[in-house]
């Protein structure tokens, strides 16, 4: 599903025109967007919860230049999909496969 | 950094970013929850720009244990959900550490030892190393963005590093100059580092509700190899494989080692398929075996079917021919005219006529028949003009065969007339195998020594020479 079926969807569920719906999505992102920069974790219930992650500076090999190099330190987004969306899509055969 | 807001707080926000309401918003949130859990079961994916994607991957049936009790379980294939956040929730996310950029080590050696060292692998895809090692950066468009030495954000040692490592303080100052450049920089280390960070940290276990009452561990690279999409994230080689990696001088040796033995496999299979082809040649020619004697051998086996099919053709003409019993019936070599009681009375030899089984050669004739198979010669003599080949006969052909009173001792006439057969198919062989010629001739020599003397046509000078030494 991209952004626009999203959209779609969404604007038919709530009974808002597409444009406000994408505002009101665009405005829901900026906000999780922004408190995750913050470094403070988000949990939306049923969906899960968005964490940041501090990834240590390390050593790695890089095989390339047969060398090791130091890779500086990373936040990054940490996703954990809440237990309940976990158990329904658990078994589901998507078309994917 | 592990503090979070209640999603009341989150409501409070959207709605006054939004200036909604905050009862529209929760229903929003929820809308939006609802529809995603829905476009997943639909299509496995949900895509949110600026956001990033939520995935279906499947994971494969894997072993794991049960960590409380040890037992070793099979934990059956399963989708699971991952988030994949997008370029720029990825950038506002690690914004303090925007500025930051791997460097390279230069003393090998003593890193080479360390191979207990968190090690992972990729390639350097975009040479950003090159950058790194020469704080001048080369051959891309960003060449003028850098151009200012004195803020060279690369440069680890000078603008920051003794109290704040990570340049976060002075980040604010930095990130006016270098933003574009960082950017850029950014970019290459996301397409290239992200697949594997958020992995290695926890490398060694980690603990997963799985079934509900069962806790599964689980090493995490393993899973990861597991996941069904290897176009996206790379596998990681496990910890054994690159250790291995790490104690040889280098990966490149493997391809050395390829190559070579693919040239060898190559040159053995040539080897043996001219081995192959020789021995065909040669089963064809020889069955009987060719001992001090240097006899060619007779009756190719290969050549049994097809005169097998022939002689079912010959046997009508052959009852008619039986009658006429002296002259061989070869359909092929269809009408020989029947010289055979000339030869007779030319050779004086007694002679008896004989019907070829399916599979025999004239050195088997000669064995059974004349009691010495190196008498062959004699009956190929006599039958010159029904065989073309020596080595061929048809089944079922009618042949002359002399009787010899006492095989072991022929007489002097008898001699001459085997030196003779050898002497035909010294003749033959010229025309047909020159290679072996020689011993033929040679042959007659050994049967009669005033047949080589005064040899009946022309002898190849050297074949002569060679049968006289010998």
């Amino acid at each position: 599903m991209n952004y626009s079926e999203l959209i779609e969807q969404l604007s038919e569920q709530t009974g808002n025109s597409k444009t406000k719906t994408k505002e009101f999505l665009d405005d829901t992102i900026t906000v999780l967007s922004d408190q995750l920069s913050d470094g403070s974790g988000v949990s939306i219930p049923d969906l899960g919860t968005f964490q940041t992650k501090l990834n240590e500076e390390k050593k790695v090999y890089n095989p390339h230049y047969d060398a090791y190099m130091i890779v500086p330190p990373k936040r990054v987004v940490d996703f954990s999909p809440a237990s309940g969306l976990k158990e329904e899509v658990k078994f589901l055969r998507t078309d994917e496969e | 950094m592990s503090e979070k807001i209640t999603f009341k707080q989150l409501v409070e926000l959207i709605a006054k970013q939004s200036k909604q309401s905050e009862s529209s918003a929760n229903s929003f949130i929820h809308e939006l929850v609802q529809i995603i859990e829905g476009g997943l079961k639909q299509s496995g994916s949900v895509s949110i720009s600026g956001f990033g994607k939520f995935e279906l991957r499947w994971m494969k049936e894997r072993s794991g244990v049960n960590p409380q009790t040890g037992d070793e379980i099979t934990i059956p294939g399963q989708n699971k959900v991952v988030f994949k956040p997008y370029k720029a929730l990825r950038e506002t996310v690690n914004k303090p550490f925007a500025n930051l950029s791997p460097e390279i080590l230069t003393e090998k050696s003593e890193s080479r030892e360390s191979t207990d060292e968190d090690t992972e692998d990729f390639d350097d895809p975009f040479g950003l190393d090159d950058i790194f090692d020469s704080e001048k950066p080369e051959g891309h468009d960003g060449d003028e963005e850098v151009s200012n030495d004195a803020t060279d954000p690369f440069d680890f040692d000078s603008p920051f590093d003794t109290d704040d490592p990570f340049g976060i303080d002075k980040k604010a100052k930095e990130a006016n100059l270098s933003q574009d450049y960082n950017k850029y920089i950014d970019d290459l280390i996301y397409e290239r580092e992200n697949p594997h960070f958020g992995m290695s940290e926890s490398q060694t276990a980690a603990v997963e509700q799985d079934d509900g009452d069962v806790l599964v561990l689980v090493r995490e690279d393993e899973k990861d190899e597991d996941e069904q999409k290897p176009k996206v994230f790379p596998a990681i080689p496990d910890e054994s494989k690159m250790a291995r990696k790490v104690q040889e001088s280098g990966s490149f040796k493997w391809s050395y080692a390829a190559a070579v033995i693919i040239v060898m496999v190559a040159l053995i299979l040539l080897f043996w398929m001219m081995q192959r082809s020789g021995e065909t040649l040669e089963e064809a020619a020889t069955t009987a075996g060719t001992q001090d004697q240097t006899e060619q051998v007779i009756e190719p086996s290969t050549s049994e079917s097809e005169t097998e099919s022939s002689a079912d053709a010959a046997a009508n003409q052959e009852s008619a021919a039986e009658n006429e019993a002296t002259q061989p019936t070869v359909d092929e070599e269809s009408s020989p005219p029947p010289a055979a009681v000339d030869r007779q009375a030319q050779s004086n030899l007694e002679t008896q006529s004989f019907n070829v089984e399916s599979g025999q050669s004239l050195w088997d004739i000669a064995e059974n028949e004349l009691g010495n198979p190196y008498l062959w010669p004699v009956i190929y003599h006599l039958n010159q003009d029904a065989l073309s080949n020596p080595n061929q006969l048809l089944a079922n052909a009618n042949i002359e065969i002399p009787t010899f009173s006492d095989p072991d001792n022929l007489s002097e006439f008898e001699r001459e007339q085997v030196a003779l057969g050898y002497f035909s198919l010294y003749q033959w062989n010229r025309e047909n195998n020159p290679d072996e010629a020689q011993y033929f001739l040679w042959a007659v020599g050994v049967f009669s020594q005033d047949l080589l003397d005064q040899p009946p046509s022309e002898v190849d000078s050297q074949d002569l020479a060679f049968a006289k030494n010998r």
